[in-house]
């Protein structure tokens, strides 16, 4: 009722109302109790359900909240619930090139952390399903993502759905998409930063930036700790070191001035991250994120400081 | 409102201080004889570091790395040491966390032989 209200008296289409939900979400998700979690998102199914133009920036705000390598309740509660929006609301999503791409990102790498019980398994196959839908029905707008799509489609390859995608990725591109014309033509194709940040909470970004920006080199030890502690302390967690990586290759690009400071160099936090690694497989596959871009590198087209 | 005393400037006997530092380690419990927990923290601001002294329940809430706002402490010298407590009237506020540039050095509550010495004169406090 209250929403029918607030819709009736909206003149602007809903753009406070909009920013205000993002503005929530990025600021204050952790501090918000699980009522208004649970509230916030009935109120993006109402705004999805009303077309509301925007309302596909909250979709991807939302999404942003859910964390890489955490497999506790409330985020799990999370994945699954704006999975269920997402794949109820399938027709309006379709017509947003951008979500599509962002949710098969989100998807893909969150697949990897859902495993080992039976919830969990039953959570994996709905993503399964849902990435695999859209990467058939819309690929050249997961084509978008460019090189990190190929990263993450490696990471869960062994899936059997994911097999034979991969099969039609390497020899028969076309059934795809016409306009693909294989797997290096997206290899060549850098990922936008936009999807690196996609998968670093707001909380871990401002601890990240603030490493690379205001901690001096020698004094990094306690804030490592400290976010390991909150980040990275689980077996499940270790995952989320790629994420961390390719963030701090591809986003986190200091100026002339930081660089030529003694603040905290990018190498130094990928080195903390790579030697902490408790898990072997997250461990090569971390290093595989650090090179990534340096494998395809085309001067014309990529940036220095990616690698 | 008087703005914030850095952690270099606090002495023994001065009161009505207010401080922002962030919490670098928490120490362990200890019961005191009337049957209070106290625990000894190291914090620190842009300054350099000092121990804080927290009570009961505050003293099981702060974790490393939280950034505090200290309202009415006073400071005083315990077993050698300068040590900072919260007030009367006086409060802990966690206002943000991580976010906080710090200098560990000098450490401040490192005991400090001055400080025994006018105690034993009955000088400080």
């Amino acid at each position: 009722q209250c929403y029918r209200d607030l819709a009736l008296v909206s003149r602007d289409g809903m753009n406070i109302v909009l920013n205000k939900i993002n503005h929530i979400l990025m600021e204050k998700y952790l501090k918000l109790q699980d009522t208004c979690r649970t509230q916030l998102l009935w109120l993006l199914r109402e705004l999805v359900k009303s077309g509301v133009l925007g309302a596909d920036g909250v979709c991807m705000t939302f999404m942003k909240q859910i964390a890489g390598g955490d497999v506790t309740a409330k985020n799990i509660w999370l994945a699954e619930n704006v999975l269920e929006i997402l794949t109820e609301q399938r027709e309006w999503v379709l017509k947003s090139s951008l979500l599509v791409a962002m949710a098969v990102y989100t998807y893909l790498r969150l697949i990897v952390d859902h495993h080992g019980t039976a919830a969990l398994q039953a959570l994996r196959q709905k993503e399964v399903e849902f990435c695999v839908c859209l990467l058939r029905e819309r690929f050249m707008d997961c084509f978008m993502i460019g090189r990190d799509l190929v990263r993450l489609l490696q990471n869960v390859a062994r899936i059997p759905e994911f097999e034979q995608l991969w099969k039609d990725i390497l020899h028969n591109p076309q059934v795809l998409s016409p306009q693909f014309t294989g797997v290096l033509q997206l290899l060549q194709s850098r990922t936008s930063r936009k999807f690196l940040a996609c998968r670093l909470t707001p909380d871990m970004e401002t601890k990240l930036l603030f490493m690379t920006s205001r901690v001096r080199f020698g004094q990094q030890k306690r804030y490592q700790d400290w976010f390991q502690r909150q980040y990275l302390s689980t077996p499940d967690s270790q995952s989320l070191r790629c994420d961390l990586i390719r963030y701090i290759c591809g986003v986190v690009h200091p100026s002339n001035e930081v660089l030529s400071s003694d603040i905290l160099p990018r190498w130094a936090i990928i080195g903390w991250l790579l030697t902490t690694c408790t898990s072997n497989v997250a461990a090569s596959n971390a290093k595989l994120a650090l090179f990534y871009d340096w494998l395809f590198f085309n001067p014309e087209k990529d940036s220095i400081m990616n690698i | 409102m008087s703005s914030e005393t850095l952690v270099k400037d606090v002495k023994p006997g001065l009161k009505n201080l207010n401080l922002i530092f962030i919490v670098l380690e928490t120490g362990r419990v200890t019961k005191t004889k009337d049957g209070h927990e106290v625990r000894t923290c190291k914090v620190a601001d842009k300054s350099g570091s000092i121990n804080i002294s927290v009570w009961d329940d505050v003293g099981n809430l702060i974790q490393p790395g939280d950034i505090i706002r200290l309202t009415k402490g006073y400071a005083s010298v315990f077993k050698g040491c300068l040590t900072l407590y919260t007030g009367r009237g006086g409060d802990l506020q966690k206002i943000g966390e991580f976010c906080m540039v710090y200098s560990e050095v000098p450490n401040f509550s490192e005991p400090n032989p001055e400080y025994v010495a006018q105690q034993a004169q009955g000088k400080g406090v």
